[in-house]
């Protein structure tokens, strides 16, 4: 047996088997979904908690309310994390010590964000203390309950402050890299720094673009404890509504929730592979590389 | 024209610079300030009264808090450990050999962080009570692993395929072994996007709340778990103070794995996750 | 015995024929070239002796030992990279020292054997460097020490000047003769700079498209190429055609006695051995170069365009007619196909 045909396998085999335990917990998931759920005495394929999942009420203000902050937050962390590299790159701020303070954010996790958010923005927090002095509001009650309304603006900002360092952090080391080199050429050639950027250094830059607001966007749909802090009783965001479900005292509900959980599954893997058919094709690498 | 120009090009980037740093800034120092608030009614800008009761309680032995964050810490630096030792030579293979099922793991491997971790984790839990796995540090250890992998393997495959096998030719016509050639060579040059991986999957795993929830099943407390209720309860002083812990520890271990690294392999500056 | 023997070599990269019947082989101590184009070959050879690519078909013996099963590491073959290749996380005399520190050689040792290289190549006082900082030139003499460390048994050299100024390269030049004067390692230098070859080696093996076209001494690829590509390589140089009939081979700038079987021929003749006469003549000038130590000149009859070297002191006009004297017993025959 040739030994360094089989030398890529083993290496893999680790992560493979750990991926493996991912996808069965995923296809349980499915399969649950399905109703099938031994333990609770539900042994037929049935379609009938899709139906009942897809026919409540609360799904479809749910999965808006999802996609609503999932997309604003992500779409808008995206610009302003572009904006910001783009500025810090140009500027040459990303060379000072004082933009590693950016960095932040990514090791403060998503309850603290919350929190964060809590303290600035709620009736009695910082912003309408300070809005006190300035003499605009009187009591706590006048400042804009904004947090937990049907904008989703607490959820929002929360995964704002998270992902907009997120994204900056992405782009600024390849926008650092093409500015040096291609920018450098491109303002020799004659071309003006601003046309420059905008017409080469950053559609350059686009797929690593493309890649954060993918990882952005996949995350907040799915991710439960912004929601659950900052949200309204209703409409609940889809992972909250599917934990409500899962907790539910009797196993035999169990169905609904993963019912619930299909539906987000789905719908991320839908996004995912499209991403990839999209950016990935034109990047087949030369694989077999021969020594070097 | 020309001070109009030097606004635009200067002072604007910077202003606008300055105010997100601040925008970082502020929250956290506001979080700083309610760890020691005493007494903070509306709607003083700052406390009426300072006080240690925060301190106390995370400090003072009943509240359990420290053997918590201790276990914690212990846990996510288990997990990056194995993350970081089992994406090595995968991440090699990927970015270095032709198999069969690349695309498709590489693929699959970026799936823990689309898929919604409800999904995975409601999913988990049969497979592991009947692996006894469930409510196990073990358990909740493999678990950590798996959603740490798409952003360790992403890192080192980056690495190894910029690095490509160039310096390992040199060492292996110098005379060096492949092991003393991985040894003295491959690891130094790896050693940048291992520090970068280890410090993402460290904060990665050390932030989990809902994974380590139905996994642990209540037994395994890790410290988010534990900060958990407090941030829900409202209780400002409380929740802030175990937010700040968290966020020095997590600080702590970053500055401490970067000047380890820095020390034995030589490397240049090198902050975090970068 | 020979230090290294070739025999039949075929080669393939990404399913693509890159050599095609390499029959090689060095004496022990001998420093040869591989010159050729860039595409020629003549790294994947070097890299294949080394045991980083495996053949297809044919067998390559170091020392009489078959080296097919030994790995790159054991082989004693050390190669010095066109972008050398310094470890960046060693400074220059930990660099210097690994071939040694690989083997087991204990510290005291490994680190006065370093330095010794070290004062041969002129890098004293740098041991402590990290190799970022070090100019072009100087990273060349650190990966030559090391190599040179390493103690191999063939030292293979991937285009060693290429990168270098042409103040650098004369002193490298210099040292790498020096090294091997000193140290008799035998040496395969990769180039494509026929002059650094001629200059350099024992023997060259002129390469092109997978093969070698011809193996001899320097003087002998010079003077005596075996086909009109090996001749070019060298540098400009004329072509007559002529016919040879019993024995005699009759041109338009005369004839000469040559024992070649009859049929169409062409006559290589290089530029320094055709001779300018000043008496007016058949000649005209074309075109005059002035090079400092000598002159080039194009000189044209009927359709025939001649180059001609003539020393710096010649008085020569663009236009002036001049006749040639044409030395035969330096041409080179290829016969003609029909």
């Amino acid at each position: 047996m040739d030994h360094s045909k089989l030398k890529p396998y083993v290496m893999i085999l680790p992560v493979v088997l750990l991926m493996g335990v991912f996808i069965y917990s995923l296809l349980n998931t499915l399969i649950q979904s399905f109703g099938i759920l031994p333990a609770a005495g539900l042994n037929k394929w049935t379609l009938s908690y899709y139906q009942a999942v897809l026919s409540r009420g609360d799904l479809f203000p749910s999965l808006q309310l999802s996609l609503y902050y999932s997309l604003v937050s992500s779409i808008l962390a995206v610009i302003l994390g572009v904006l910001m590299s783009a500025l810090a790159v140009s500027s040459g701020f990303t060379r000072k010590k004082l933009f590693q303070i950016f960095k932040v954010p990514i090791i403060v996790p998503h309850l603290v964000a919350a929190l964060l958010i809590l303290n600035l923005f709620s009736q009695s927090g910082i912003i309408s203390r300070v809005l006190y002095q300035l003499n605009w509001v009187q009591s706590p009650q006048q400042f804009p309950s904004v947090l937990f309304d049907s904008h989703a603006l607490g959820i929002i900002l929360a995964y704002l402050w998270k992902e907009v360092p997120f994204v900056i952090l992405m782009v600024v080391t390849i926008m650092e890299k093409i500015d040096g080199s291609i920018g450098e050429a491109a303002v020799n050639l004659g071309a003006s720094k601003f046309k420059t950027f905008y017409s080469i250094t950053l559609p350059l830059c686009l797929p690593t673009i493309y890649t954060s607001f993918l990882l952005v966007f996949a995350y907040s749909f799915g991710a439960f404890e912004i929601p659950f802090l900052l949200g309204m009783t209703s409409p609940k965001a889809l992972p909250v509504l599917a934990y409500v479900e899962f907790t539910y005292p009797d196993l035999s509900h169990r169905p609904y929730a993963m019912a619930l959980n299909g539906i987000m599954v789905v719908l991320s893997v839908m996004l995912t592979y499209i991403y990839y058919r999209i950016f990935k094709k034109g990047q087949k690498a030369k694989a077999g590389e021969d020594y070097q | 024209m020309k001070t109009i120009n030097n606004l635009v090009s200067k002072v604007l980037p910077k202003t606008i610079l300055y105010t997100a740093l601040l925008s970082v800034l502020l929250p956290l120092g506001v979080l700083l300030i309610w760890s020691f608030a005493g007494s903070w009614p509306w709607p003083n800008l700052l406390p009426k009264t300072f006080s240690f009761r925060v301190m106390g309680e995370l400090f003072g032995g009943y509240s359990g808090a420290l053997q918590v964050l201790f276990s914690s810490i212990l846990i996510s630096l288990a997990v990056a450990l194995v993350s970081i030792l089992i994406s090595i030579p995968a991440a090699r293979a990927i970015a270095l050999y032709d198999f069969w099922g690349k695309d498709f793991l590489e693929f699959i491997t970026l799936l823990p962080v689309i898929v919604p971790v409800t999904a995975f984790a409601m999913g988990t839990q049969i497979l592991f009570i009947r692996l006894n796995l469930s409510d196990t540090v073990l358990g909740v250890i493999l678990v950590h692993i798996i959603l740490c992998l798409p952003y360790t393997m992403k890192i080192l495959t980056e690495v190894t395929k910029a690095t490509g096998t160039k310096m390992e030719c040199q060492a292996l016509v110098l005379g060096a072994t492949p092991f003393q050639t991985f040894r003295y060579v491959t690891l130094p040059l790896l050693m940048p996007g291992i520090i970068a991986a280890a410090s993402m999957a460290y904060i990665i795993s050390f932030s989990q709340y809902f994974l380590t929830f139905l996994v642990g099943g209540g037994n395994i407390i890790t410290f988010s778990m534990f900060m958990f209720p407090y941030i829900q309860s409202g209780d400002r002083t409380i929740s802030s103070g175990y937010s700040i812990l968290f966020i020095a520890t997590s600080l702590l271990v970053f500055i401490l794995f970067e000047t380890l690294m820095k020390k034995y392999y030589h490397v240049e500056e090198v902050y975090f996750f970068n | 015995m020979q230090e290294l023997f070739i025999k039949d070599l075929h080669v393939r990269l990404s399913g693509k024929e890159i050599l095609k019947g390499i029959h090689l082989e060095i004496r022990k101590g001998e420093f040869i070239s591989l010159l050729g184009p860039s595409g020629c070959g003549k790294t994947t050879l070097i890299k294949t002796i080394a045991g980083l690519l495996q053949p297809d078909q044919g067998e390559i013996f170091i020392r009489g030992q078959n080296a097919h099963p030994l790995a790159p590491e054991k082989r004693g073959t050390v190669i010095v990279f066109q972008d050398l290749r310094l470890f960046p996380n060693l400074n220059v005399l930990e660099n210097v020292e690994f071939g040694m520190r690989m083997k087991g050689v204990p510290k005291g040792l490994r680190q006065q054997k370093a330095l010794s290289l070290l004062e041969k190549v002129e890098m004293i006082g740098f041991e402590r460097r990290r190799v970022n900082a070090l100019s072009g030139g100087q990273k060349q003499r650190v990966a030559l020490a090391r190599a040179i460390a390493a103690e191999p048994s063939i030292l293979l050299l991937d285009e060693p000047f290429t990168s270098l100024d042409v103040n650098t390269k004369e002193k490298m030049i210099e040292l790498v003769l020096q090294l091997h004067q000193d140290l008799n390692i035998t040496t395969v230098m990769v180039t494509h700079d026929q002059r650094d070859a001629l200059l350099m080696s024992a023997r060259i093996a002129v390469m092109s498209d997978g093969q070698i076209l011809q193996y001899d001494t320097s003087k002998r690829v010079y003077e005596a190429p075996t086909s009109p590509y090996v001749a070019d390589y060298f540098g400009k140089t004329n072509y007559l055609e002529g016919m040879v009939k019993g024995s005699a081979f009759r041109s338009l700038l005369g004839d000469c006695l040559v024992p070649l079987p009859d049929g169409p021929y062409q006559m290589m003749i290089r530029p320094n051995h055709l001779r300018i006469l000043a008496k007016p003549g058949d000649f005209i000038i074309l075109s005059v170069s002035f090079l400092g130590d000598r002159m080039n000149a194009l000189v044209g009859y009927q359709d025939q365009e001649l180059w001609v070297t003539a020393g710096p002191d010649v008085e020569l006009t663009v236009g002036e007619r001049v006749n040639l004297d044409v030395d035969f017993s330096k041409g080179v025959f290829y016969k003609k196909e029909i």
